[in-house]
């Protein structure tokens, strides 16, 4: 009898979009297009970037085989003060604003019970999808998807670590030290 | 048993090779597995242990809409080092898991002692169909998924043969009603070995969708899966 092969990564199926496309519901305000200009690349967590949640787990996936991810970062974080709570963050570098937007719907696939309706509106990122009760939460920024889910025994809104880690992907490139030209100068051939 | 099959290898014997059987996979199979004589026994009574882990362990996903927590469908991998770190004690991706990580969860234990099954759905997810009652991990209700009334736009089990209406399912995700007439007591079952079968036929299918939506309720043999793991 012959087994199983291991199945490449790739798309979801289109009948499975189209499934999700008919679900969800897009606020008038929410822009057809990504902030130019915002490319983010080799994201890297620190609890600075979400107060009040400690880091419990993370994991990277620098090779997807998807040409439209380049790295995905795993991370578990629990609540400071309640350690029943935990949120499961994944973050997606994809190559470009579209391919986020795109992968964002991609995503949505992963979700069996998915709500009749699902909100598409702009208050945490360029795109975020909202869930009833706050409870999961996918947000693209510039090339990024960010994915938010609840994990633990006591539910918690994941709205506020979407919004923190937001704040800190706007105000990351600032903090990138401005790089001088270097004129390079020719080598010296020593003469003897 | 046999030897394992994928996402398992047994070459080449390499340390940056992960689809050697891990020694803590193997572990947690063969406790689960104990007794069984062939793989389809040793995929029933890992099944059965999945389903069992509920509640103090896993539970269905509601609060996160049946959202995967252990598994991407998109990357087409299984996270089963987080999987291995829960039953081990540990946080791991946390309690809520959907049929597709169940899936996985038992075809890739499952497989490492030899059986051959698949991750695979039924249902066409346009429209969805709509389920008897059932009672899915962790839950002590019997009710349609999650008690929205908006049944499944798509199920997804482990898969013997080649995940076709013929072959059995594993489903560690759910139990459903054996009892097919429309009145009586619920007959709990978990699905393990049993054939998903035709439309009305009796079997599986017959047991998880309603009447009218068992057509809908189809093997989607063309999307069957065996995820990488990470």
């Amino acid at each position: 009898m012959s087994g199983p092969d291991v199945t490449p990564p790739g798309k979801p199926s289109e009948l499975h979009l189209r499934a999700v496309r008919e679900r969800i519901i897009a606020r008038p305000s929410v822009r057809a297009a990504a902030a130019p200009g915002v490319f983010f690349r080799s994201f890297h967590h620190n609890e600075a970037q979400t107060p009040g949640w400690k880091l419990k787990r993370a994991r990277t996936l620098s090779q997807t085989g998807l040409p439209n991810v380049l790295r995905v970062t795993h991370l578990s974080l629990a609540a400071a003060d309640a350690p029943a709570c935990l949120v499961k963050v994944e973050v997606y570098e994809t190559p470009s604003p579209e391919a986020a937007r795109e992968l964002m719907l991609d995503l949505l696939t992963g979700f069996q019970s998915l709500p009749e309706r699902v909100e598409l509106e702009e208050a945490i990122g360029e795109a975020s999808v909202v869930f009833p009760r706050d409870t999961a939460r996918l947000v693209a920024r510039g090339n990024l998807v960010v994915v938010l889910a609840n994990a633990g025994t006591q539910l918690a809104s994941v709205g506020e670590i979407a919004r923190s880690l937001d704040r800190f992907l706007m105000d990351a490139p600032r903090l990138v030290p401005r790089t001088r030209r270097l004129r390079l100068q020719q080598p010296r051939l020593s003469r003897r | 048993l046999l030897p394992p099959a994928a996402p398992w290898t047994g070459a080449p014997f390499l340390d940056a090779n992960i689809t050697l059987p891990w020694s803590d996979v193997l572990a947690i199979s063969c406790t689960w597995a104990a007794g069984a004589t062939n793989a389809s026994e040793a995929a029933l009574l890992i099944t059965s242990r999945l389903y069992s882990l509920g509640p103090e362990l896993f539970e269905y996903g509601c609060p996160v809409f049946g959202r995967e927590m252990y598994t991407s469908s998109v990357l087409a991998v299984f996270d089963c080092s987080a999987f291995v770190e829960r039953i081990n004690g540990g946080e791991g991706n946390g309690r809520f898991v959907n049929c597709t990580d169940c899936a996985c969860i038992i075809s890739t234990f499952a497989n490492v002692l030899g059986a051959r099954l698949w991750q695979s759905r039924m249902g066409v997810y346009v429209p969805a169909f709509l389920t008897r009652d059932i009672r899915t991990i962790g839950s002590t209700r019997w009710s349609s998924p999650c008690a929205l009334g908006l049944g499944f736009m798509f199920h997804e089990v482990a898969w013997n043969g080649n995940a076709a209406e013929v072959d059995a399912v594993y489903d560690g995700s759910l139990l459903v009603n054996a009892n097919l007439g429309r009145t009586g007591f619920i007959v709990p079952l978990l699905a393990a070995g049993l054939g998903f079968g035709p439309a009305f036929g009796g079997q599986y299918r017959s047991m998880l969708a309603q009447q009218q939506d068992q057509l809908i309720c189809r093997a989607a043999t063309e999307e069957r899966r065996c995820r990488a793991l990470m």
